[in-house]
């Protein structure tokens, strides 16, 4: 069955090369038209995905006729690789209907440049050689920044999408037997020595690090289009999480885990601390959900890390554990990453400003964007019955099963390690009442967010989808991720899945279920239902709304017809602001040289990299 | 009879939880009050505000969403719901297989998540300031409270919360040393509660009001009976040891719950309220407690 749908992937990635190639020459009139295809397109490509994981069959492989001379693009379907494509399908398919039903008409319209980037992260996923797999990442990193405002510098973004191909080659290089052509089934049947295979990891974390860590806080990203933000929330970075996966805990098996798992625990720690505490700081509403991106990755890097520590102490259900809990995670992030980044846009254009001391009062204008933040940031949240609470909670049941035998210095980063996740998910929490409540709730604050106007109705379905399927995955995360990965979490970890995620609950244990979310889900719905009873048994008070009570300040003047702003949160201050640190660069030295390494020489010197590396890839 | 008895001890218990709640909170503001040397308002005032708030109309502000009329059911379903799982007389109860401490304190976040966000709905600077504290308070409790369910967990093999009382109750939960400083963390974190109380109630009126005053109470017996479930489980019987066991258990149940009353108001009166200014320094103190009932347990912990 997998070598039919392989086909079919083929002709639709095809499909969406050709549709955003014509998409660029063809008047800006038809963009609409454009979006739409690409969407079914897209669409199409989740259903197949759909099948390959309801039918699954065994591996697929095929080579292309075209790609590098001597080094054809080869593709392949695998267990791990269904679930990856269901999920960038999905983001691909909400970012590509909402450009073409809700970009404004005075402005450039994406979706060509949407359609190529789509078909690259699946060309990503699909790849089954190093030359393959960077060049879907390139393609589809490349095109999604290619949409950004021209007043926006694309060498910097540019270079970072061409560095982190350069470290899959270097990694690829590393791993594959000498003629081996950086072919993934090479890789598998003759692997490296541990020493090659470590040096290949670390190349590996350090690109995708880079890429996961920096690309949603460059100053570009600001210039991104609200699909295109949505696609690298929820497209860019899953594919980047997946070659991390691919080349961790498939190509790189040989290399001594601990090497990998230390940079992962520490750069997931940082990543968790800092995209938490900015998403809480920053003063503008898509800042502060690429922010949480970074956070969602610092969490998956975590959850890696404990896999690769499992491996070390040959714990399988260790690594069973967290590599649920890692799945899960992307899962939240191609949905909920993808929700958040399309809402916080639609805000943008809706409401002409990103900044939150100038939103409020977004629940009445736009209710189903405000419905998309609000279900977007509380799926990424810890509380239950949201998907990020079942993430959190399988990942502190490994950090619980984590072995305990390395000494004091392993327990305090462990005691370390399950406090920044308790910080993360709380600020995961901060960051939803701060941003839902300054954007939603509340007053306006200026004339402008007050005349704002909901998305068209086409592009409803772009956040209503989403919102559903965020539902369905706080309340099903075991289905899902057993659908998403079920056969792959076997075979790369060796765990049995279903003695860590059945279809009602989590990580059962001998004695108890762990955590079932419907019963929960269930029992929450009753609680709430007794005390609506409650408050309605034998009352007919009907409520009334009454003018605000100003807390003792004087009325506003007719000029504030919103209110005096001193009245309301400005939100700028929610937690302690973070010790200055004096910048390496203000020596003299470093200063010159942070001069002279401008954008363009960066990207010339990415680009060089990656060309070097081709060649040394292909060498006999 | 094996389904029947634990359903029927669960339906109890809901129900002790439930009319309790309001009753003791007031038993606490009496004992405060006499060791006050003041008179002291009686046990079953709170019963007569809550009847006396749902009868009020209620009242809304003009850009009031309906995340305002939502917020008060939401918070009250988490904590009873929370409030549950907390076994205070007997284990093995129905829904005990759920009772996960981590399913517990994601429901105490859900509870002050929403309250927060309603507060905001209101547009007001006191709405925000009530929003701004509550998630300060999160900020280092819900860090500590994981990290007590770390060390916990560690202790007993397990986050489910009768399984950590039944280990307890055996005597099965090393290092001792560890539990200890847990159920401190946990003791700072509950004084902590009774003290801030829920600031964003002030944002709403009649009914809404109603069902906050209840839900604070609520959160205040569901502190008591985790600490004295983990720290002192003497007394709590299986659901099936009909009536014996529940008897006794009852009793146990009202034991620690008096112990506590006192103890909680002993502290009031000694050392007077804390200030909101003395709250980040308590959370911190909770949160290194944590730390080090986490470590302890992981140093003291054997090879899986």
């Amino acid at each position: 069955m997998n070598g039919p749908v392989l086909t079919l992937f083929v002709a639709l990635i095809a499909v969406l090369v050709v549709i955003g190639a014509a998409g660029l020459t063809w008047p800006r009139q038809t963009r609409p038209m454009v979006g739409l295809l690409a969407g079914m397109a897209a669409g199409l490509c989740g259903m197949l995905a759909l099948v390959v994981l309801l039918l699954p069959g065994p591996s697929a492989g095929l080579v292309l006729p075209v790609g590098l001379p001597g080094a054809p693009f080869s593709l392949a379907i695998d267990p791990l690789s269904g679930g990856f494509l269901l999920l960038v399908s999905i983001a691909g398919t909400a970012a590509l209907v909402f450009a073409a039903e809700a970009s404004p008409a005075d402005q450039p319209n994406p979706t060509p440049a949407l359609a190529i980037a789509v078909a690259g992260l699946l060309l990503t996923v699909l790849a089954a050689d190093g030359i393959t797999l960077a060049f879907g990442l390139v393609l589809g990193g490349g095109a999604i920044w290619t949409t950004r405002d021209s007043a926006a510098s694309l060498a910097t973004p540019l270079a970072l999408v061409l560095l982190a191909a350069a470290s899959v080659i270097v990694a690829l290089g590393l791993l594959s037997p000498a003629g081996g052509g950086l072919l993934f089934p090479a890789i598998r049947d003759h692997p490296p020595d541990a020493l090659r295979a470590s040096f290949a990891v670390l190349a590996a974390i350090a690109g995708m690090g880079a890429l996961l860590g920096i690309a949603p806080l460059l100053p570009a990203h600001h210039a991104l289009p609200p699909p295109a933000a949505a696609l690298l929330s929820g497209g860019l970075l899953p594919a980047a999480l997946y070659v991390l996966v691919r080349i961790l805990l498939d190509l790189g098996r040989s290399a001594a885990p601990l090497t990998a798992s230390l940079p992962l625990l520490l750069g997931g720690a940082v990543a968790v601390l800092l995209g938490g505490y900015r998403a809480c700081r920053s003063e503008e509403l898509d800042t502060a959900a690429a922010c949480g991106s970074v956070r969602q990755s610092g969490m998956a890097a975590i959850g890696l890390g404990l896999v690769l520590l499992g491996r070390d102490a040959d714990l399988p259900d260790l690594a069973g554990l967290a590599l649920s809990a890692v799945l899960l995670l992307v899962a939240m992030q191609a949905i909920c990453g993808t929700l958040v980044s399309l809402s916080a846009g639609a805000i943008r254009q809706q409401a002409g400003t990103r900044r939150l001391d100038r939103l409020g009062g977004l629940m009445h204008a736009m209710p189903i964007t405000s419905l998309g933040l609000l279900a977007g940031l509380g799926g990424l949240t810890g509380l239950p019955p949201a998907p990020g609470f079942a993430a959190l909670f399988l990942l502190f049941q490994a950090a619980l099963a984590a072995p305990h035998w390395y000494g004091l210095g392993a327990s305090v980063l462990l005691v370390t390690l399950v406090l920044l996740l308790a910080i993360g998910s709380t600020l995961a929490g901060i960051a939803l009442v701060r941003l839902v409540g300054m954007a939603c709730l509340g007053r306006p604050r200026v004339p402008r967010a007050a005349a704002a106007e909901e998305i068209p109705s086409p592009a409803r379905p772009a956040l209503l989808v989403p919102v559903g399927l965020t539902c369905l995955l706080g309340l099903l995360p075991g289905p899902a991720v057993r659908l998403l990965a079920g056969g792959a979490i076997g075979d790369l970890t060796g765990a049995a899945l279903a003695q860590h995620v059945g279809w009602l609950t989590l990580a059962p244990g001998a004695i108890a279920p762990g955590y079932a979310p419907v019963p929960v889900g269930l029992l929450l719905g009753l609680g709430i239902g007794g005390a609506f009873w409650w408050r309605h048994r034998r009352t007919r008070i009907d409520g009334r709304t009454a003018p605000l009570w100003q807390d003792g300040f004087a009325s506003a003047p007719p000029w504030l017809p919103f209110g005096d702003p001193v009245t309301q949160w400005n939100g700028t201050v929610c937690l302690p602001s973070w010790p200055a640190v004096s910048r390496p660069w203000s020596k003299a030295w470093l200063g010159r040289i942070h001069r002279r390494l401008t954008a363009p020489a960066l990207a010339l010197i990415a680009a060089g990299i990656l060309l070097a590396l081709l060649a040394w890839s292909a060498r006999p | 009879m094996n389904l029947l008895l634990p359903f029927a001890a669960q339906c109890v218990h809901i129900a002790l939880m439930v009319l309790t709640a309001p009753t003791v909170a007031g038993a606490l503001d009496w004992t405060e009050a006499r060791l006050a040397g003041r008179t002291g308002v009686s046990w079953f005032a709170p019963w007569q505000e809550l009847a006396r708030l749902r009868h009020k109309q209620p009242v809304l502000a003009q850009s009031a969403s309906p995340l305002s009329g939502a917020a008060p059911l939401v918070c009250f379903g988490a904590l009873v719901l929370a409030a549950t799982l907390v076994p205070s007389f007997t284990l093995g109860m129905s829904f005990a297989p759920f009772a996960d401490l981590l399913v517990i304190a994601g429901l105490l976040a859900l509870a002050r998540t929403v309250l927060a966000l309603a507060a905001l709905d209101d547009g007001t600077a006191g709405g925000a300031i009530a929003a701004r504290q509550s998630m300060v308070l999160a900020l280092g409790g819900e860090a500590a409270l994981l990290l007590v369910v770390l060390a916990l967990g560690l202790a007993a093999g397990g986050t489910n919360l009768d399984l950590i009382v039944g280990a307890a109750q055996a005597g099965l939960m090393h290092p001792s040393a560890a539990i200890a400083i847990a159920v401190s963390a946990l003791a700072v974190l509950a004084v902590v509660q009774r003290d801030v109380g829920m600031p964003e109630a002030a944002c709403f009126s009649a009914s809404g009001l109603a069902l906050l005053r209840l839900a604070e109470a609520l959160r205040l017996l569901l502190w008591i009976d985790l600490i004295g479930a983990v720290f002192v489980p003497f007394g709590m019987a299986s659901a099936g040891d009909f009536p014996a066991g529940w008897g006794i258990g009852l009793v146990t149940w009202g034991v620690r719950l008096a112990l506590a009353l006192g103890l909680l108001a002993g502290l009031r009166t000694a050392a007077g309220r804390f200030s909101w200014r003395r709250i980040p320094v308590l959370l911190m103190l909770a949160l290194l407690l944590a730390s080090f009932a986490g470590l302890l347990a992981l140093t003291r912990a054997g090879p899986v």
